[in-house]
């Protein structure tokens, strides 16, 4: 994208956009949605008036976690969850491969 | 023949118990409603084959002394809730063909309850929008005026209620998506505090935001079904454990109410939903409420917040849809094809631009001009509520700028149909639980729409929604405060 000032979204930002979120658009869908996005970016930025007198958030936050232990069995779910995988081999679920030998 | 539309869930129980009629004929007279009024409504999108089932085997858990506190009460269930063995599509393509490998927490604390689940509620794809026109099945019309939208996302839930082809039904609400829906057509929504349910087995829009919530025709059965549901779940992080709930004082009766009026004036609410609004308020009063002016004054900032943050957390809570795990998978050359190809051909135009535009603003560059400054505006926010309740026991608004408006009327705008949530967002933001219950009709095109009441009150303090609510109830009953 541009610049931090201003809000226009150009068919090359919105390519990448579409690059970062997995998506394919067309030509005439990019031209709509920066539109859309210009728009709504516009809407939205009107929170910089008053985010510099806001508290610090992270200062309130706290980290909820449970101790590790006491795992279900080996495999217990492992049927009803491969079940809804498009590709499966063996106990896995199947992907292209990523990595090749050179 | 039992009349589904006059039933309650606190009238059916009691029916059910004299032996009046059984939850099997119970759950049929839903069913047989439902399907006839659904061809012209689409708030159903698939009855659950073993409903009547359901209903036997609550019977037979009835006979062998349970009590149960939803016996066979027949729902509506939404399509983003799962339920082990059943289809849950989030009203998306990318989900046609997804069947759920386990119980939501909310769905198993149902079925220990004793109700029945009839079927599938329509809503828009993935909880992104407030008519029920994104979803990929279909759009759902209001069964008051069927030229005219339900609300949403929980549009199919508040319409099976409606239609009577269920006595209650679950809905999930980010910005507003149960109590808008509920407001649309002249039910009672409860969007309960953030961390009274589990969401775990909830399909994730924007995890901060997200709560489960009961769509119902009465307060009194809000009250019933919001017991059945919360409560703390090892699998939710984010529920509250009961000691934190119980802590809090009971109130001896909620009669301070807070009245924002600086946000009465915002542009875009209709006079005639004000002026309801005004008038049910002074009905509070002669009823004993005290109306107390209060100013939230970062409020209007809440539309703008909600937007960048919504967004931004469903980008990357949709990332899971990529063709690999479950779903609609469209195989490509690589790796990286599959994901492309899955998530364009499955994600329809609303949630494509909701997923890129969460994208823009964690992107580098616009993650501390908007995100991160939309996180702290937040904060901003929860503490004007904070403040306010400090001086009130809880805050009233009208619950939608608008009644329902005509299908079509706002679905090319993206700006005007998130406006329609300006008035519920904030308890989202601020965690707070909040309350619709019908507070009579307003005139459009010959029609008598519903108009609805909000009540938001500090977090846990869903008590005091409930009192309030039974309130403006009983006070819309007199029909004194419309004309």
């Amino acid at each position: 994208m541009s610049s931090d000032e201003s809000f226009r979204v150009n068919t090359e930002d919105m390519a990448h956009l579409a690059t970062l979120a997995r998506i394919r658009l067309s030509d005439e869908e990019k031209a709509a949605l920066s539109k859309d996005l210009e728009a709504i970016l516009g809407y939205v930025r009107q929170v910089s008036e008053v985010a510099d007198k806001a508290p610090k958030v992270s200062a309130r936050l706290e980290n909820v976690f449970r101790e590790d232990g006491k795992p279900h069995a080996t495999g217990a779910y492992s049927e009803v969850l491969l079940a809804e995988a498009p590709a499966v081999e063996k106990n896995f679920v199947k992907v292209k491969k990523i990595i090749s030998r050179r | 023949m039992i009349d589904t539309q006059e039933l309650t869930i606190a009238t059916a129980l009691d029916r059910l118990a004299d032996g009046a009629f059984s939850a099997r004929e119970l759950a049929e007279s839903y069913l047989v409603t439902a399907k006839e009024k659904n061809t012209n409504v689409n708030a159903y999108l698939e009855y659950y084959d073993d409903a009547l089932h359901m209903a036997d085997a609550v019977a037979e858990r009835i006979k062998a002394g349970e009590t149960l506190p939803l016996a066979g009460i027949p729902l509506a269930i939404k399509d983003n809730i799962l339920i082990l063995g059943k289809r849950a599509s989030a009203g998306s393509k990318i989900l046609e063909s997804y069947t759920a490998t386990y119980d939501a927490t909310v769905i198993r604390r149902l079925r220990e309850a004793g109700a029945v689940f009839l079927g599938r509620a329509n809503m828009d794809e993935f909880a992104m929008g407030s008519s029920t026109e994104t979803s990929a099945y279909g759009i759902t019309k209001n069964p008051l005026d069927t030229t005219r939208v339900p609300g949403g996302s929980s549009g199919g839930s508040a319409a099976a209620v409606a239609m009577g082809g269920a006595l209650a039904a679950l809905g999930s609400d980010t910005g507003g998506s149960i109590r808008q829906p509920a407001a649309f057509v002249g039910l009672v929504g409860l969007k309960p505090t953030y961390g009274a349910v589990s969401r775990s087995g909830l399909m994730a829009l924007a995890s901060s935001l997200d709560q489960i919530g009961p769509i119902t025709k009465t307060v009194a059965d809000a009250e019933i079904f919001f017991r059945v549901i919360s409560g703390s779940d090892p699998k939710d992080g984010t529920t509250a454990q009961e000691s934190d709930t119980l802590s809090r004082k009971p109130m001896n009766g909620a009669k301070r109410l807070g009245v924002p009026e600086h946000l009465l004036e915002e542009r875009g609410i209709d006079d005639d939903v004000r002026d309801n609004f005004r008038a049910m308020a002074s009905l509070l009063q002669k009823d004993g409420f005290t109306l107390v002016p209060i100013e939230l004054p970062h409020i209007a900032y809440s539309l703008p917040t909600y937007y960048i943050i919504m967004p931004a957390e469903a980008s990357s809570n949709l990332a899971r849809y990529d063709g690999i795990r479950y779903g609609l998978s469209i195989g490509g050359e690589t790796l990286l094809d599959t994901y492309v190809n899955t998530r364009t051909d499955g994600f329809g135009a609303e949630v494509r631009r909701r997923v890129l535009f969460g994208t823009s603003v964690l992107s580098t560059g616009y993650y501390d001009a908007y995100y991160k400054k939309a996180t702290d505006v937040r904060a901003l926010i929860r503490d004007d509520f904070a403040i306010a309740f400090e001086n009130v026991d809880a805050i009233i608004t009208p619950t939608t700028p608008t009644p329902a408006f005509k299908i079509g009327e706002k679905a090319r705008d993206p700006l005007a149909m998130y406006y329609s949530d300006v008035l519920t967002v904030p308890a989202n933001l601020s965690g707070i639980p909040a309350l619709s219950v019908p507070s009579g009709t307003v005139m459009r095109d010959g029609s008598a729409l519903p108009v609805g009441f909000q009540i938001m009150a500090p977090h846990f303090r869903e008590d005091i929604l409930f009192t309030v609510g039974r309130a403006v109830e009983r006070l819309a009953r007199t029909g004194e405060h419309y004309v």
